[in-house]
């Protein structure tokens, strides 16, 4: 049986985790905006930084602009997906940096890019995070040309632009 | 008032006897489910960003509600373990669990119905897609209801006393 006490404890408990959700949620590093970009073809889909935390980054949806600016060789491509999955097909001429091994390979990214450097970071698609997150880190370490290709590789792949695999590279 | 009953192997349990295995079943019980629930919060409070992205491939929910539920799911299922292992507010709490749990399995089958492959997000964020891992996961949210509901009569069997 159900007691009137039971329903009314149910709506304290709910509102004390609403209330120390938002509050926990505002003072995190880790907290979301309340409301994230969660339409697809409006970029990469994410829950989106709370205001104090957030950095803005370009991102690039045209995947036309995109083979536009790779073919040009204006700008160096970032792919930061696990190497396995990297080798099995990339954006031609893309750097290998995973958002797993963002510290362990600094030193190494660093010798192959400057502040400078025009960038362009992809992933898997919209709705994976890791170029958002790497972009972001990137901004933060003070890269001032920092873009996200939102469709990432399976746009790329799905309109039927060039793939290299593994040692197919330039 | 020692009213006996007879139980398979032909031995006889006092109402005292079942009385305290009862007690004892009903501490598994609350323990069980509420560090499951404690547990099932933690990975969801640290990256709240992640949960957010899971909940939206479940492909159901309002995009403009994606990010509150985010962010307040995982504490109601902190506070309710809490209220479960506490006993503060132990019948509101293990009320919310169940009905956490029908939703989690009223999600999950209208998912395996339509064919739409998600990641659960239950226990770490990025666990197994797949058909089979859905139904493995419908069978073990309805143990974990059939045991907060079984819990939720031991409450009120001893509050009839």
């Amino acid at each position: 049986m159900i007691f009137k006490r039971d329903i009314l404890g149910c709506f304290f408990i709910l509102s004390i985790c609403v209330m120390t959700g938002l509050g926990v949620n505002a003072l995190s590093p880790n907290g979301i905006a309340l409301r994230g970009q969660w339409n697809p073809d409006q970029g990469v889909v994410m829950a989106g930084a709370n205001k104090t935390h957030a950095v803005d980054v370009l991102q690039i949806n045209d995947p036309l602009k995109v083979k536009r600016l790779v073919e040009s060789g204006t700008m160096i491509v970032l792919d930061v997906r696990w190497p396995e999955i990297y080798d099995l097909g990339h954006i031609p001429g893309a750097l290998n940096f995973p958002l797993g091994d963002f510290e362990e390979e600094k030193k190494e990214m660093l010798s192959r890019i400057t502040p400078e450097d025009e960038i362009l970071v992809y992933c898997a698609g919209v709705t994976c995070h890791d170029s958002h997150t790497f972009a972001t880190r990137l901004v933060e370490m003070g890269f001032a040309h920092v873009a996200i290709y939102a469709g990432g590789f399976a746009e790329w792949e799905e309109m039927g632009f060039d793939v290299a695999g593994k040692g197919t590279d330039p | 008032m020692n009213k006996l009953f007879r139980i398979k192997n032909g031995a006889h349990l006092s109402s005292m006897d079942l009385g305290r295995h009862t007690g004892i079943i009903e501490w598994v019980l609350r323990l069980f489910l509420g560090s499951t629930f404690i547990f099932a919060s933690w990975h969801k409070i640290v990256s709240p960003d992640q949960f957010a992205t899971i909940l939206y491939g479940y492909a159901i929910f309002p995009h403009q509600f994606i990010n509150v539920l985010a962010i307040v799911i995982p504490f109601v299922e902190i506070v309710c373990g809490i209220t479960l292992i506490t006993g503060l507010l132990k019948r509101s709490g293990l009320l919310l669990i169940n009905a956490m749990l029908v939703g989690f399995i009223l999600l999950i089958s209208f998912n395996l119905i339509r064919g739409h492959e998600f990641d659960c997000g239950c226990f770490s964020l990025g666990d197994t897609k797949g058909t089979w891992s859905s139904v493995w996961l419908l069978v073990r949210d309805l143990g974990m209801l059939g045991a907060g509901v079984y819990l939720f009569r031991l409450f009120n069997k001893k509050d009839s006393r």
